[in-house]
Formats: C-alpha cells, structure tokens, sequence
C-alpha cells in the first residue's frame, strides 16, 4: 500500500494458492500496515475466501505470507490469539446459549475481555441466555461481533460478514466495527460483494479478478490515479477512442467512461471530471482484460 | 491441564449434558420411581450382604452399559459434528489446536463419560439395594444388612471398575477411532464402508485362505477389554469363591481388585495392545489432518 509507513501487519509475496490443479490465488504481492480498513473486492471464485483461509492458517500456499510477523500455517495457534476472524454469517453453534459463548471463548481466547463481550451485547436486542439457534441472522451476527471485538487483536479478517443480511443489520454491524474496535492501530480486512456499503469506511481496496490481485492501492491514491469522465452522448466515440477501462451510465443516465491516469488533455475537455465510484471502478478492473495482462 | 483443554471439555459438557443426564439419570429413577408400586421376589436375603453387593453391581452396570452404548453410538457423528451445524468455522478461529479440540472430544466420551456412568451407576446402587431389600424383607430384611461393611467391601471393586474403564478405552481405542476418522472422511458411509471392509476381508481371508487374521485380531481387542473392565484373572475370583463357600470367610475385595487390577495391566503388555493403541494413533492423525482442512 502506498501508504505503509511502518512494519506490515500482513505480508504476502509470490502467494499462490491452489486446490489441487486449480490454482485459487495467484502469485499475489501486497502488505497491509497498521490501522487501515481493507476491502477485498472480488466475483465469486475470485480467490478472497482462499486468500482469507490461508491468512488464518487453514490453508497451505506457495511463496511468502507472514501475519504479524507470523507463519499463519506452521504458528496458528500464537497468531489467533491476537488476530480475529469472522469466517461467515451464521457459524455460532447453534446449541450454545450466548453466556456459555462468553465463558468459551474466556477460556479459548487469551485476549478476550468478558466484560467488554457483556457491554457490547447490552447495545444489542440479544439476552445472555438467549440460545443462538432462536435468535435472527442479524442478531448471530451481531452477537458474533460483539464477540469478536472483545478480543484485544491486532488484525480483523470478515470473509462476507453480512452476507444474507437486511439492510439495518448490515448497518448495525458496520457502525460497532468501526465504533468499537478499529481505534487506528488495529487492521480489518473485509471481504463483501456489497461493495456500495464498504466504500465509505475502507482506507485501502484490493481487487481480485480469477486470482489474480488487479488492483491494490488506497483510496487516496485511487481518487488520483483513476479518472472519470461524464459526458454527453455526442462525445461517446471520441471517448471511446481513447480506451478508457469502462464505459457506463450514471445513475441519472448520463455516459461515463473510466480512464486509468488521466486521459489526453483532448478527451479530458469533452466531459466533466468525476470520482469513480468503487463499484464502477470493480466492474471496470475485473472484466478488462487488457488491463490484466497491464497489472500482471 | 490447561485451561484451554479444560475449556474445550466444558464445551463437551454445554452441548452434550442434557444427553448425559438423560441416559445415566433417568433409568435408575424411573425404576426408583416404579420400586414402590412394584413386587419383589426370590432374593436369598439369608446371604445379604452378597445380595446388596450384587444389587449395587447391577446398578452400576447397568447405568454404565446404557450410557457407553449411547456414547458408542454417538461417537463416530461427532467427527462430523461441528461441520454438520456449520459451526467448526467459528472452532477454527479460535487458538485451540486440532489436536487439542479433537482429544478433548475423544477424551470426554470415550473416557469421561463411562467413568461418571460408573460412578453415578453405583450411587444409585447405594439407594437403590436398600430399596429393593426392604421391599421384599421389611425392615427385618433391610437390618439384616451389614452396612457399614458395603463400603469396605465395594470401594475397591468400585475403584477396579474405574481403572477397568480406562484400560477398557485403551483397548477399544483403535476401534473407536477407526470409526470416528472413517466416518470424518467418508461422512455417513465411514462406518457402514468400515463394517463392510472388515467384514468382507475377514470372510474372504478365512474362507478363501483360511487365514482368520482379521477375525482372531479383532476377538483379541474386545476380549482384551472385557478382560481390562470386568475379570483379568477369573482363576483367583473363583478361588475366592470357593474360599467363600467351604469356610464361610469374607471376600478379601482389597486384594482381589488389587490382584485383578495388577492382572489387567500386565496384559497390556501384548501386540495386540500395543498395535492397536498404533491404529487409534493413526486414526487420531487422520482426524487432526481432516479438521485442519476446515
């Protein structure tokens, strides 16, 4: 990331992943220092499950991969007492009630406060008695979050957190990530396909597309180095013309197109400048092509 | 034992108590329940300390002979039980090793489980012998018995029985786990493929080859542990018996659980015991080697 200015919390080089013959990740690069909010952008079967997997230690790869100066395979146990995961929505065992989750993972994770567990739950609708198997989606994961951010960790890996989620469980969920446990030194990493919902809490974004790591870059650079353009219908060939990664249409119908650096000063002046959204900046990376083998 | 081991036995605990309780509780108190309204007959109260011995024994037997045929039943399914609620996901972000999850799931039903069976079998035993004694001699019938000697006598036998349940697991250990990693690798068809394989290449082997390998190595196990859990040495209780019978002295139970035990222990030094306890060992790896690829 461009912006690391001290030791990476996470360190991949030349990571490569397979199952079997078919490889899941791809000789991925990339370092994740202290206090970022990380999206891990990516279709289905893109690798970021993969790559989440073998950050925790559940999956062997080939090249480098160090997590908080860890290797996740060989020291798992010392790294997952100061990192946290939530691998999925709905994996709490269902036969335990919420107070005998508290007094496990009392006893399973070192650097977990009970205490803090208790009071993060009493912001939910969720009782300690409450057996998991009666309660919501969104409450199982609230109460999972509760959970985990009661964990004192350096880094937080959320493989699709909300995935089945209404929209006010999705939002609940987010606020107490970021209200209660990111305070600018700990990581998160969180892989989502609702990309709209992520964007305003990520500081960095990593994109993958059949994987391979196409895009790796904070939010600051990208709004420098991505550049869209609105612009009339009239203008679409000349535009065009030019290559830019994508070309859309806004919400309000107006075309776009998405240049990667700034076009010539010649297209620049047909339209107006605009921030590409991630989504459109997702859609323009991981269906391109030409820009893989540019990345690559 | 750390305290993530230790925890890791309370999870056992959380999700499988009201099962537990269930199988060793409600049998002895639903015929303790029943005693009252019910006949009893043919007891040879004329010998009543033996007659509160064997009660006890009954009891303690049968609680734990429901409980561990329960737990047998239930063994093989909690390889796959923490993927079949979705759950192992959740176990896997925590610091506890494979190892350690998976022994403490072994440990609690192959072992722990029987051993409280033993224990809660021969408490209701305490109840229920004087219960059935009174029932049929009055309390003529119940003072007959000489209580403060049932303790002396059926500590050490108690003590045999627990020492027996864990020689017992050991020597059942490589048939327990063969079906736990058959049944984690192979998902519902584990133990039905391993009945089948051990069957078929039995019957092929002797009938074919007449070699009874397969056969004579798996008697050898389970005679092994009926031996560990019940009689080592049936040689020096029929002594004692007949001791019993032509003098009329009491059952020195002190020496023969001492004896017996000592017996059962030396047996363990056979190939059998050991080759076996090599199986369970790989069967274990099996088993850590499937948890850890999620």
């Amino acid at each position: 990331m461009s912006t690391a200015t001290t030791t990476p919390l996470i360190e991949a080089k030349d990571l490569t992943l397979s199952y079997g013959k078919k490889t899941a990740l791809e000789r991925a690069t990339f370092a994740i220092p202290k206090g970022r909010v990380v999206g891990l952008l990516g279709h289905n079967g893109a690798g970021k499950t993969s790559l989440m997997k073998a950050l925790v230690g559940l999956l062997p790869g080939e090249g480098e991969l160090t997590v908080l100066g860890l290797d996740p395979r060989r020291q798992r146990g010392a790294l997952l007492e100061q990192l946290c995961y939530i691998p999925d929505v709905a994996v709490l065992p269902r036969w335990a009630k919420v107070h005998e989750l508290i007094t496990l993972m009392s006893g399973l994770q070192p650097r977990f406060s009970a205490e803090r567990a208790r009071n993060l739950l009493k912001r939910t609708s969720v009782g300690e008695n409450d057996k998991v198997k009666n309660l919501s989606k969104g409450m199982v994961v609230q109460v999972h979050l509760a959970l985990i951010a009661a964990i004192d960790a350096k880094v937080m890996i959320l493989d699709e957190p909300t995935l089945g989620l209404d929209v006010i469980s999705r939002k609940s969920f987010y606020e107490m990530l970021i209200d209660e446990w990111c305070d600018g030194e700990r990581s998160v990493l969180i892989s989502t396909h609702q990309v709209e919902e992520v964007e305003s809490l990520l500081s960095d974004v990593m994109m993958l597309d059949e994987g391979r790591l196409v895009l790796n870059i904070s939010l600051e650079d990208m709004d420098q180095r991505f550049v869209a353009l609105s612009h009339d219908p009239a203008t679409a060939e000349a535009i065009a013309a030019a290559h830019p990664l994508l070309r859309y249409r806004q919400s309000g119908g107006r075309a776009a197109a998405i240049f990667d650096g700034a076009p010539p000063a010649h297209v620049a002046a047909l339209g107006e400048r605009i921030r590409p959204s991630l989504v459109d900046l997702f859609m323009a990376l991981t269906r391109n092509p030409a820009l893989h083998r540019k990345q690559a | 034992m750390n305290s993530r081991f230790s925890t890791l036995l309370l999870r056992e605990w959380m999700q499988h108590k009201r099962g537990w309780l269930i199988t060793m509780l409600l049998p002895p108190i639903l015929f303790l329940a029943i005693l009252p309204f019910g006949q009893v007959h043919g007891m040879p109260l004329d010998h009543p300390l033996p007659i509160a011995l064997l009660i006890m024994t009954i009891s303690t037997l049968a609680v734990f002979g429901i409980s561990y045929v329960a737990a047998m039943f239930q063994l093989p399914g909690l390889a796959r039980r923490d993927q079949q609620d979705r759950s192992i996901e959740f176990w896997l972000s925590l610091p506890a090793t494979h190892s350690e999850s998976i022994g403490a799931t072994v440990l609690t039903h192959v072992l722990l489980v029987p051993l409280a069976a033993v224990l809660v079998g021969f408490a209701f035993g305490i109840v229920i012998a004087p219960g059935l004694i009174a029932k049929q001699g009055g309390m003529a019938g119940l003072t007959s018995v000489p209580w403060l000697s049932v303790p002396i006598v059926a500590l050490p036998v108690l003590l045999r029985a627990l020492f027996g349940v864990v020689l017992m697991s050991l020597w059942l250990a490589p048939v327990m786990l063969l079906m736990m990693a058959a049944s984690a690798w192979l998902k519902r068809w584990g133990v039905p493929a391993v009945a089948l394989a051990v069957g078929v290449s039995g019957a092929v082997l002797a009938k074919v080859y007449s070699n009874t390998i397969v056969f004579d190595l798996l008697t050898a196990q389970f005679d092994g542990a009926g031996k560990a859990l019940l009689v080592a040495e049936p040689e020096a209780l029929v002594a004692q018996m007949r001791l019993l019978q032509s003098t009329g002295a009491p059952i020195n139970t002190v020496s023969l659980a001492l004896q017996d035990a000592l017996t059962a222990t030396m047996n363990l030094a056979s190939p059998h015991f050991v080759g076996g306890l090599i199986v369970a060992a790989g069967c274990f790896a099996l088993l850590v080697l499937k948890r850890s690829r999620g």
